[in-house]
C-alpha cells in the first residue's frame, strides 16, 4: 500500500469516527466507509491494517460487540483532538 | 458538528450550491460543469478542477451522511427507550448499534435483526422467567403463613391462663407474623 494511500486512510477513519458523533461505528461500517471514501482504491485488508495501526497509536479504542464476533470502534480522546484537527 | 472554512479551500466553494446541483442531481460531466461556470459566471477553471473539487466534495458529503444518519439512529432508539423503560441498557446499546449498522454501513448486515430479535425473546424468557420464580415465592410464603398460625393456634389452646407462657406466646407469634408477612 503507498504511503499516501495508507495516510489517506487514516485520515478518513478519524474523520468518519468523528462524523458519527461518538455513535461507536462496528469495524465492518468502519471499513466500508474508508472504502468509499477512497473510492475503493484501497483494499479492505488494508484498511483494516490501517484500523490497527490507529488502534495501537492510540487514536480509536475498540470493545467487543455484544451483537457478533466483532468490533465496534470509537475515537479515544487523542483520536478526538487528531480529528478535529483534520477537519 | 461544526464546520469552518479550511485554509485549503478551493475558489469553486463560492458555487458549492450550484455544483451541487450539475453533479449529483443532473449528473453534468466536468467539461460541462467547467464551460458552465465560464458561461454564467465569469469563472474560468479547467476540468480536471472541478474533478479534484468533486473528490474532496465526495468526502464531505460521506462525513454529512454519516453524521446524519448516526444522528437518526440515536434518535430513533432513544425514543423506543423512552416508551419501553422496562428495556435493561445492554438491550438499548445493542439496538442503537443494529440501528446505526443499518442506517450508516454502506453494505448493512440484516441479520443483525435476527440476532437483536433473538436477544429481545431471551431477555423476555428471562423476565417471564423471574416473574414466575416471584409467584412461587408467594405462593410459598402464603402456605408457610397458613401452617404457621393453624400451629400457632392449637399452641394457642394448650397454653391456656398461665401468663408467662402466654406472653412468651404473644412475642414468638408477633416475630412469626412479621416474618411471613
Amino acid at each position: 500500500m503507498a504511503r499516501s494511500q495508507k495516510s489517506q486512510a487514516r485520515q478518513f477513519a478519524l474523520l468518519a469516527l468523528h462524523a458519527a458523533e461518538g455513535t461507536p461505528l462496528t469495524d465492518r461500517a468502519l471499513r466500508d466507509h474508508v472504502l468509499r471514501g477512497l473510492s475503493n482504491s484501497i483494499s479492505d485488508l488494508d484498511v483494516g491494517d490501517v484500523i490497527r495501526d490507529l488502534e495501537l497509536d492510540g487514536l480509536i479504542v475498540g470493545t467487543l460487540s455484544e451483537l457478533r464476533d466483532d468490533k465496534v470502534w470509537i475515537l479515544s480522546d487523542l483520536g478526538t483532538i487528531r480529528a478535529k484537527q483534520l477537519r | 458538528m461544526s464546520s469552518k472554512t479550511r485554509s485549503d479551500a478551493s475558489p469553486l466553494n463560492q458555487f458549492q450550491e450550484r455544483l451541487d446541483d450539475w453533479l449529483y442531481i443532473e449528473n453534468a460531466s466536468f467539461q460541462e460543469v467547467s464551460q458552465r461556470l465560464a458561461r454564467d459566471h465569469s469563472f474560468m477553471c479547467s476540468p480536471s478542477s472541478v474533478w479534484r473539487w468533486k473528490q474532496r466534495r465526495d468526502e464531505e458529503r460521506l462525513l454529512e451522511q454519516i453524521t446524519n444518519k448516526a444522528r437518526q439512529s440515536r434518535e430513533v432508539v432513544a425514543r423506543f427507550a423512552e416508551e419501553n423503560p422496562e428495556l435493561d441498557a445492554s438491550f438499548t446499546n445493542l439496538l442503537r448499534q443494529v440501528a446505526m449498522d443499518l442506517v450508516s454501513s454502506p453494505n448493512p448486515d440484516p441479520q443483525a435483526i435476527c440476532l437483536v430479535a433473538g436477544k429481545a425473546l431471551k431477555l423476555r424468557d428471562q423476565d417471564l422467567q423471574r416473574q414466575k420464580l416471584e409467584l412461587s415465592a408467594d405462593k410459598f410464603r402464603a402456605s408457610l403463613r397458613t401452617k404457621l398460625e393453624e400451629g400457632l393456634d392449637e399452641l394457642a389452646k394448650s397454653i391456656g391462663s398461665n401468663p408467662e407462657a402466654r406472653a412468651l406466646y404473644d412475642s414468638f407469634r408477633a416475630v412469626v407474623t412479621k416474618a411471613t408477612a
